[in-house]
């Protein structure tokens, strides 16, 4: 994590809330990026992005290293998008689709979509890949999102999960095998 | 390992975590075993697109907007939002205060009340020792000791004011003459 952030976080612990507002603009692309990759869509991704920030601001000051900023960070906005996709469970959930977005957003996204460099993936194998991760159990899905998605080490994915190393490894060995088991012969 | 499968490693082999031996082993292994072939080409496969999963960019207005939202709900949450609430200093010494204020009024409490109770008892006793020295309505009883007082026989009530009797005949009305 760079100085200035090391810098911010101890500002803002100390009461700057100027520098709490400089470590919402640093992150909150971030974190809402990961908030989305959790959970597939727009309006929960935004949900856990400000709630995020919010929990920062009030616990800021169980943070012990402001060098481990960025672990905290996404360690609450994980067990947040953990709490939605729990709740999630058991009730159905309409997925809200582009069209209900604000027009900057869905104007903002269709550009993302139609970028040529991001057209060579196969958006249908994608959007199949996606759904299988969307049936993976809650942890064993950030843990597959943190370490092949995000490209943590298996040691950040630990601190942010709050779990063993070897929970870490067990849970992305389950959840490699659950995927390649359901996305088949789509992987060749 | 030739003679075992390799799959179980598939994962910490692509992402380097194994020794140059066991490298050498998977290697050797996938070069004989069709299955654990296959299994390590849909590993690298799947690896690779969930390295190209990407999220959509819903623009800096929104994230103008997001600070702002974020801003007004701690700005709600929180009344003395100067510092947030983990970190916001403690006023120790008015807390004392405050603790050692009310153990005070508590005990001044319990004094006043001692003394009030303490002070009527006397008044008591006091009002007791003028009445028997007036020696009036004291009863004494054949032991010589003096008793509840006996009820007076004029129409004065045993708390000295005037008997019933006596109120009727200072009616205002006069009825009782």
């Amino acid at each position: 994590m760079s100085d200035e952030i090391t810098r911010l976080v101890t500002l803002f612990q100390k009461g700057d809330r100027q520098a709490f507002t400089g470590l919402v603009k640093a992150f909150q692309r971030k974190v809402y990026a990961l908030a989305f990759k959790m959970l597939l869509n727009h309006v929960e991704a935004d949900e856990v992005a400000q709630e995020t920030f919010v929990r920062v601001y009030h616990r800021i000051g169980q943070l012990k290293s402001p060098e481990n900023f960025d672990s905290f960070l996404y360690r609450i906005a994980t067990n947040y998008a953990i709490d939605l996709l729990r709740r999630r469970k058991g009730r159905m959930v309409a997925m809200p689709d582009e069209s209900e977005l604000p027009g900057s957003i869905q104007l903002a996204m269709s550009m993302r979509v139609t970028d040529p460099e991001k057209t060579l993936v196969d958006k249908e194998l994608l959007s199949t890949i996606l759904k299988a991760a969307d049936e993976l159990p809650p942890r064993q899905r950030m843990t597959l999102i943190l370490h092949d998605v995000e490209g943590l080490s298996k040691d950040e994915v630990a601190k942010i999960m709050g779990c063993p190393e070897a929970t870490v490894r067990s849970n992305l060995h389950i959840a490699r095998g659950k995927m390649k088991k359901r996305l088949g012969k789509l992987l060749f | 390992m030739t003679s075992r499968h390799s799959r179980f490693w598939h994962g910490e082999y692509l992402d380097g975590e194994v020794s140059p031996a066991q490298k050498a082993e998977i290697e050797q292994h996938v070069q004989v075993c069709p299955e654990c072939r296959a299994d390590l080409e849909q590993t690298k496969r799947l690896r690779a697109l969930l390295g190209r999963i990407e999220a959509p960019d819903p623009g800096s207005a929104y994230f103008d907007a997001l600070e702002e939202r974020i801003t007004a709900q701690i700005g709600s949450q929180t009344e003395a939002d100067d510092f947030p609430m983990s970190v916001r200093p403690v006023n120790r010494g008015g807390e004392i205060l405050k603790t050692l204020i009310g153990l005070a009024a508590v005990i001044t409490l319990l004094f006043s009340s001692f003394y009030l109770s303490s002070l009527r008892q006397e008044k008591e006793q006091q009002r007791w020792a003028e009445k028997a020295a007036l020696g009036r309505y004291v009863h004494v009883d054949s032991t010589g000791i003096s008793a509840m007082p006996a009820e007076p026989q004029t129409g004065i009530n045993s708390v000295g004011s005037p008997s019933p009797i006596k109120n009727q005949e200072d009616s205002v009305d006069g009825s009782g003459e």
